[in-house]
């Protein structure tokens, strides 16, 4: 059956033997289409004995028969000397030159049948476009396969959606660095150019910034004799900048080889999401990273051990619930033997509060080996640390100062939940707060000092707040009293038994969701005589 | 986190509910008292009564905004200090907020309080 269709201004004739043809824009198409506007696998021409009909594969901006919508998945026959539409392409069955349509000639539409088309349009566009972004928030979210990278995921997810003959990503982790070859896709593998690109078209994206496209069927100039262009056969190309802000840290550059159309307003739209998709997941990549370093520095700045202490036990854990986090703990002997002791909780979560974290931790280091109590440590925290930290940034802490000869401690407690003392008989006190929080509020007051004693078989027991604010859902808390009951009831037992069942009792309440809090144990017992 | 806001003569209760965390909550509570502090609201009562959760970066901007407001000549009070709301406030906030049982005991409070500001003022 010959079909004639009407395309920039030309009319061709195309001879379709009976059975199914593809019409569109890919190079597999039987009928290929040059428009931007028609898709890549637009539609599907069935050729019967005789008969004609046609079905719509998706289309963005639709197949039409006498400007009747042919839905998707569902075949439109094509009576004698109908005119088909592929978005704005016409043909035609038969001889006869072109279409007689008048009223579309003259632009007078009739708004009926136009109404019909744009509902249908509408509605494919918007199948196609789920599609699309379902794909690429998959490409987004899910990991990459092992040996893939994300770059090479970037540039299969153009192929599937555009229509291309060669796909490249080049790119460099660091800025200055030489681009490498970071994904690639052709539709010959074997084709001898390899993977030589057009090298004026990425020098122009690197140098400016911004997209590029260039195409010999849009009548662009032709690129300059030293470029790979006319050597490679190239028709038309498109380049868009992969960004690591503020830098450009490569490109990624689709091509279609000998002939076809040139790359449209979608086509770029989708290569510059597609690039802005990589470069971020590669961000998140290296984030990972990062944290993964960071997590093992924070790891190490805690103390392996808390030095010994003669006639006391202790134990101390720290459990965070992201990578890194802001809960942290640590011990200094004095000169004269007195023990300094301090346990921290940093407001919010994450790598901010990881970086205070360390940077208390370090202050505390400096400032606890000189003379003075809790409450002195206390003002020099807050001195330093509220002219750094940021308005509503704080850390809560429990310091003490412990004389191991005779059991003497003194404590301030700014911000901890009240640490639980409990005596050998299994009676209990709880510190109450005696101070703020260092950098909460800027005209901090001097924390009160609170002494007691510790005596043989006391323990004391300092714990942070993803203990007893741990959750189920947001709503129901495990609570302060259940942890003081818990290690109440388990006193008596060896420390690191006593960690381990309330941090039991935790999971076992918060069950396999997971704690959303850091949980910082610290526990210190004078032994029995 | 939600806010009503309820004036009573000279004072400004600030009814607060749901969970109080970060990031929005943040500029929501921002917007509430830099609008309280624009029109020349002095008396400030928090009422907790509706807050679920109150967590550590709320306290961090309850106490930033209380800064504000004081600085701005104003006086803040809470209210209806209870459950989740219960320990954290005694924790970080009560060396800083006076606590009511009820929203009228901290209105009545803070009137006769904003009265002699006044008579104080004139005089």
């Amino acid at each position: 059956m010959r079909i004639q269709v009407q395309e920039d201004g030309e009319i061709r004739a195309v001879d379709l033997p009976p059975g199914s043809h593809l019409v569109g824009r890919s190079t597999g198409a039987t009928l290929r289409l040059r428009a931007p506007t028609v898709s890549r696998r637009h539609a599907v021409l069935h050729v019967g004995d005789g008969t004609l009909s046609v079905e719509d594969l998706g289309s963005r901006w639709g197949t039409f028969v006498d400007e009747h919508a042919v839905g998707a998945d569902r075949p439109r026959g094509v009576p004698p000397g109908a005119v088909l539409r592929f978005a704005q392409v016409e043909a035609w069955t038969g001889e006869r030159d072109a279409p007689h349509d008048p009223a579309r000639q003259t632009g007078t539409e009739d708004e009926t049948v136009r109404s019909v088309a744009w509902f249908d349009e509408d509605r494919f566009t918007h199948q196609r476009s789920t599609r699309m972004l379902r794909h690429l928030f998959d490409l987004y979210r899910e990991e990459t396969p092992p040996g893939s990278t994300i770059e090479q995921e970037g540039c299969l997810f153009v192929r599937d959606w555009i229509d291309v003959d060669r796909v490249c990503a080049r790119t460099s982790d660091t800025a200055g660095e030489p681009l490498r070859v970071s994904g690639w896709w052709s539709r010959a593998p074997d084709d001898q150019r390899g993977r030589c690109i057009s090298r004026s078209i990425v020098d122009e994206v690197l140098r400016t910034g911004k997209v590029a496209v260039w195409s010999s069927y849009r009548g662009n100039p032709e690129p300059e004799e030293a470029d790979s262009w006319k050597d490679l056969d190239i028709c038309s190309a498109a380049a868009v900048p992969v960004h690591a802000d503020p830098d450009v840290r490569g490109v990624l550059y689709v091509d279609r080889l000998g002939r076809g159309p040139s790359f449209g307003e979608e086509d770029l739209e989708l290569l510059t999401t597609t690039a802005a998709a990589m470069a971020t997941k590669r961000e998140m990549i290296l984030l990972g990273v990062e944290r993964e370093r960071a997590a093992r520095i924070q790891s190490r700045m805690l103390p392996d051990t808390f030095p010994a202490i003669a006639g006391y036990e202790h134990e101390a854990a720290l459990s965070m619930c992201r990578t890194v986090g802001g809960d942290f703990y640590d011990c200094v002997v004095r000169d004269d033997g007195r023990v300094v002791l301090i346990v921290g909780d940093v407001s919010g979560k994450g790598l901010t509060a990881a970086l205070i974290a360390a940077g208390a931790g370090l202050l505390f280091r400096s400032v606890a080996g000189a003379a003075g109590g809790p409450a002195r440590i206390h003002r020099m925290l807050h001195e330093n640390l509220s002219t750094k930290l940021e308005t509503g940034q704080f850390v809560a802490v429990f310091l003490a100062v412990l004389d191991p000869s005779d059991g003497s401690l003194c404590c301030v407690n700014a911000g901890l939940p009240y640490p639980l003392l409990i005596r050998s008989d299994g009676g209990h006190e709880a510190v109450e707060a005696t101070g703020m929080p260092p950098a909460l509020y800027g005209d901090c007051p001097d924390a009160t000092e609170v002494e007691t004693h510790l005596e043989p078989g006391d323990l004391l027991a300092v714990f942070t707040d993803g203990y007893h604010e741990a959750t189920v859902d947001g709503e129901a808390v495990l609570g302060l009293h259940a942890v003081w009951d818990r290690l109440t009831a388990d006193h008596g037992r060896p420390l690191p038994e006593i960690r381990e069942r309330l941090d039991t009792a935790v999971e076992t309440f918060v069950g396999p969701a997971g704690s959303s809090d850091d949980q910082t144990l610290v526990l210190l017992r004078r032994c029995r005589a | 986190m939600r806010i009503r806001r309820d004036d009573r003569d000279a004072v400004t209760v600030l009814h607060l509910s749901g969970a109080m965390t970060g990031g929005p909550d943040a500029e929501t509570f921002e917007g509430a008292v830099d609008e309280l502090i624009d029109d020349r609201r002095h008396w400030l009562v928090l009422d907790f009564g509706g807050v679920s959760f109150l967590g550590s970066q709320a306290i961090g901007y309850v106490a930033r905004y209380y800064a504000r407001f004081v600085r701005a000549g104003g006086q803040v009070v809470t209210a209806r200090i209870s459950g989740r709301v219960a320990l954290p406030y005694d924790l970080f906030l009560r060396q800083l907020l006076e606590a009511f049982d009820t929203v009228d005991e901290a209105v009545d409070v803070s009137c006769r309080r904003a009265g002699k500001d006044a008579s104080a003022t004139e005089a």
